[in-house]
């Protein structure tokens, strides 16, 4: 008998009704730290505004339950057993499930730090305090000569450098070619540890060809430190500070290959709620910390640090904002010892520097073809694109040793 | 909005009460759902809104023409016509143009150019096909009824099936909108038993078995030795069968709620014993819309065999191509087409002893097995980004080395989503009718926590469907 056809298995709109008021109450006792914690996720806008205070209203009242420890106990469970796809849970997890604090609407504040120091330029706003890693001058009314971010750097660390330098303002423009310094001969039987780090600017394209190009060369080892869906913007989905430390453990590479960015171009509540618009001056200012919080942490662990500018993209809007993006990695990037800003769009835009879709490229037996250069949604690179620049950095990474000295004369 | 999303449980939650209260007054009920359709097709691009309102525009007014017109076969070639312009347009010209230009390279060095391919609106290929469906029944004399243009443009653009299908027949969809809904006869535990189903499916077999087995593989196949490659491949066949067949579980789910019926989508095909068995099970509404409007109109079977087997074989590589501009969907087409035509071929041998084979148990588990790797060699090409890619994957196939991804999750997710098909249909029903005896009340509680477990054991992060792309 087939089931609609059983009178007991039909409802009514009063039956569903109560149905979804089950649902409800159901799914808001069990995660409404979920709830607050999507809300608190969510891109800057009217849903958002009204969504964000109504959760955390929820779960303010819900908390006395004690059941919002229900979701990380089990999370903790399943990652002892392996079940687990997130390096630093897997990495970190800690035996006592009574440590395992619900998850936080807004990040505390770090441990005892590291600390880096920072001398941000007279006509910056000082760096929030949002970004997690700012500490406040204890005198507030008095304007502050200097901000004192402190990076938390997690897993056993190497201390890091102390790095005193002046920031300088945000580039206005970028380099359209940057020689990539030589990185010396490989010695024989110890390969060059290269770290593949970034959104999905890397693990599209860029690290599948890299892979691939060197999965048999004994010369070169690459590290798979890559996530899609993430970023510097939003820390509270994915931290990179926390996150790549457990990716790459206890290796410090010799080179780190970084294209990172790609989904920053959004507004952000900072950790003290305050709300920054994508591209206003706090927005910069707050970017641009957490961009160099990650360089400096990539500077502690690796030797040589190159990172990969955004291409352009097809969307003027986004490529406008990518450019933005850009500017600020440029800026940070360039004034960190050891590491390189890169434009690909050079390689694998037009000729004044705007998207392209389709390019000259030649396949394996030597034939020169057109093939697409970007993936179908005008923003990730395809493996054509990425072998474009692959051929670029392919001799930086593994150089052709040095012809042996011409044999003395006869005689 | 993904299914997948508090975003989206609110929107339909929001739909869902509003629908129902609208219930007694069946126009302003579909006047809100075309709204909230094109709402939810509007939340992933506005900007692509009115190429939808225009296809479904003029696939009403041509197929009204086609119902009154003396001149049916005009109008209905017209109609076609425009709807697949844009389809022609948005997914092929860049596809046939690097084609062009790749024939003329291997005459000639080809210039360094650029053609600025447009992006593809989402769910252009299945709006498509539905506006195409709407003509056809109207040319075939299949709508009983003048056709009601809101009536037309909601059986388009209906959101449970607007982005990655089932994809309905306008014969058989219209008719449910031009009748009330009944609000004493919702299939509220089906619904959502399926729409359970469907996020299980979805957010814990085929994200585990993207992340931690097929995209490390096939991104970077030479990494991997002989077992690593074997367990990827059925990890893509277990993957692509859990997303796609999630997807439509979730899409029936949510239009059972509201009082509509979809055709189903899936059977088991992992179960089938031969391709034709296999294509009656796998996208079935698109199998069978090929089946309707394309293979029995080049001729069908009705012609000489190697008419049959010409058609059978334009019917798949077509159907490749509708699934992506590429040659690798193309080749995947032709494989299933030749696996069609061969099974043909071998039906057609009727002696006692073939008859005799074909019957014993041994067999038919024998079949199961050769045509489960025949379509796996089919994901393959499916799956690949280039032929190179592909063939790289098969010959690693002969590679001595360790297996090294059989973690305890991917393989616990790769036997749910394999052998889970061969779990008795009754099952689900069983669990309806454990269901209908709870107080709704708490079957909404028990699908909450459902969803919260669901959850937790998934991967953190949500991919995209693969049937978005299509």
């Amino acid at each position: 008998m087939r089931p609609h056809h059983l009178p007991g298995l039909l409802a009514n709109t009063t039956q569903l009704a109560f149905g979804l008021a089950g649902f409800l109450v159901a799914i808001i006792l069990l995660d409404s730290s979920g709830l607050a914690v999507w809300a608190h996720r969510l891109d800057v806008g009217p849903l958002r505004a009204i969504a964000a205070p109504a959760t955390a209203n929820i779960d303010a009242h819900l908390r006395p339950l004690g059941l919002e420890n229900l979701r990380p106990r089990l999370i903790a469970a399943l990652a002892r057993l392996g079940w687990s796809d997130d390096p630093a849970a897997l990495a970190g997890i800690n035996e006592s499930a009574a440590e395992f604090a619900p998850p936080p609407i807004i990040p505390p504040p770090p441990p005892p730090p590291a600390p880096i120091l920072i001398l941000p330029p007279p006509q910056m706003p000082p760096v929030p305090a949002s970004f997690a890693p700012v500490q406040k001058s204890e005198k507030p009314a008095a304007p502050a000569p200097m901000a004192i971010v402190v990076i938390h750097n997690p897993a056993p660390p190497p201390p890091p450098p102390e790095i005193l330098r002046p920031i300088p303002a945000i580039a206005t423009s970028l380099p359209a070619l940057t020689p990539l310094p030589p990185l010396g001969p490989i010695p024989p039987g110890h390969p060059r540890q290269v770290a593949l780090v970034g959104d999905s600017m890397m693990a599209v394209g860029l690290s599948a060809v890299l892979l691939r190009t060197t999965a048999t060369d004994p010369k070169l080892h690459m590290l798979k430190a890559y996530r899609s869906g993430t970023g510097l913007a939003r820390p509270d989905v994915f931290d990179w500070l926390d996150e790549y430390p457990a990716m790459i453990g206890k290796i410090h590479p010799d080179v780190i290959i970084v294209a990172l960015g790609a989904n920053d171009a959004q507004g952000y509540v900072d950790a003290n709620g305050q709300t920054l618009t994508f591209g206003s001056d706090a927005w910069v200012a707050s970017y641009r910390a957490r961009v160099t919080a990650f360089m400096n942490l990539l500077h502690s662990t690796g030797r040589q640090i190159l990172w990969i500018g955004l291409p352009p993209m097809r969307s003027p809007v986004y490529d406008s904002h990518i450019a933005e993006i850009n500017r600020i990695t440029y800026t940070v990037v360039s004034a960190t010892p050891n590491a390189i800003w890169w434009n690909p769009t050079p390689y694998i835009g037009t000729p004044t520097g705007t998207f392209r879709d389709l390019g000259l490229v030649e396949t394996p037996t030597g034939h020169r073809e057109i093939a697409h250069l970007r993936a179908g949604d005008g923003i990730h690179l395809s493996d054509d694109g990425a072998s474009l620049l692959t051929e670029v950095l392919m001799p930086w990474l593994e150089p052709l040793p040095l012809p042996p000295p011409p044999a003395p004369p006869p005689g | 909005m993904l299914f997948p999303t508090v975003e989206y449980a609110l929107f339909f939650m929001t739909v869902l009460v509003v629908a129902w209260l609208l219930a007694a007054q069946p126009g302003l009920h579909k006047n809100f759902l075309l709204a909230a359709s094109y709402a939810f097709y509007a939340s992933w691009n506005w900007r692509y809104l009115p190429l939808l309102i225009l296809i479904s525009l003029t696939a009403t007014l041509i197929a009204q023409k086609i119902q009154f017109s003396a001149h049916k076969k005009r109008w209905l070639t017209a109609g076609i016509i425009l709807c697949l312009a844009p389809l022609a347009y948005f997914k092929y010209a860049g596809f046939l143009l690097l084609t062009g230009l790749n024939i003329w390279s291997s005459f000639a060095p080809v210039p360094d150019m650029d053609f600025p391919a447009p992006l593809l609106p989402l769910g252009i290929s299945f709006f498509v096909f539905h506006a195409i469906s709407l003509l056809m029944d109207s040319y075939r004399g299949k709508l009983a009824e003048r056709i009601n243009p809101r009536d037309a443009l909601l059986y388009i653009a209906f959101f449970p099936q607007l982005i990655a299908g089932p994809i309905l027949r306008a014969s058989a969809f219209l008719p449910q909108l031009a009748i009330p809904r009944n609000p004493f006869a919702i299939r509220a535990n089906t619904g959502c038993l399926l729409i359970v189903s469907g996020l299980f499916k979805k957010i814990i077999l085929a994200n585990i078995l993207a992340t931690m087995l097929v995209e490390p593989v096939f991104a970077d196949p030479e990494s991997y030795a002989g077992a690593d490659t074997l367990l990827a491949i059925y990890g893509y066949a277990a993957q692509i069968y859990c997303d796609f067949s999630g997807y439509t579980d979730i899409a029936i789910g949510c239009a059972l709620l509201l009082g509509y019926r979809f055709p189903r989508n899936f059977n088991a095909p992992y179960t089938a014993v031969n391709p034709q068995d296999f294509w009656r099970r796998w996208h079935i509404s698109l199998s069978t819309w090929l089946r309707d409007y394309l293979f029995i109109p080049l001729g069908g079977s009705r012609g000489p065999k190697w008419r049959t087997y010409a058609n059978l074989m334009v019917t798949m590589v077509l159907g490749g191509l509708w699934h992506g501009a590429s040659w690798t969907f193309v080749a995947w087409g032709g494989l299933h087409g030749a696996l069609l035509v061969g099974h043909r071929i071998w039906s057609g041998i009727k002696t006692p002893q073939t008859l005799a084979l074909r019957q014993s148990t041994a067999w038919k588990w024998l079949s199961r097995l050769l045509l489960f790797h025949a379509v796996c060699l089919g994901w393959v090409l499916f799956r690949s980004p280039s032929f190179s890619i592909a063939f790289q994957i098969l010959q690693n196939l002969g590679t001595p080395g360790p297996l090294t991804l059989a973690t305890t999750p991917v393989v616990l997710v790769l036997i749910a989503g394999l052998f889970g098909q061969y779990l008795p249909k009754r099952l689900g029903f069983a669990v309806e009718t454990m269901l209908a005896r709870l107080p709704s009340f708490v079957r909404g509680a028990a699908l909450a926590c459902a969803l919260f477990v669901i959850q937790v054991l998934g991967p953190t992060g949500v991919s995209p469907f693969i049937y978005f792309q299509f």
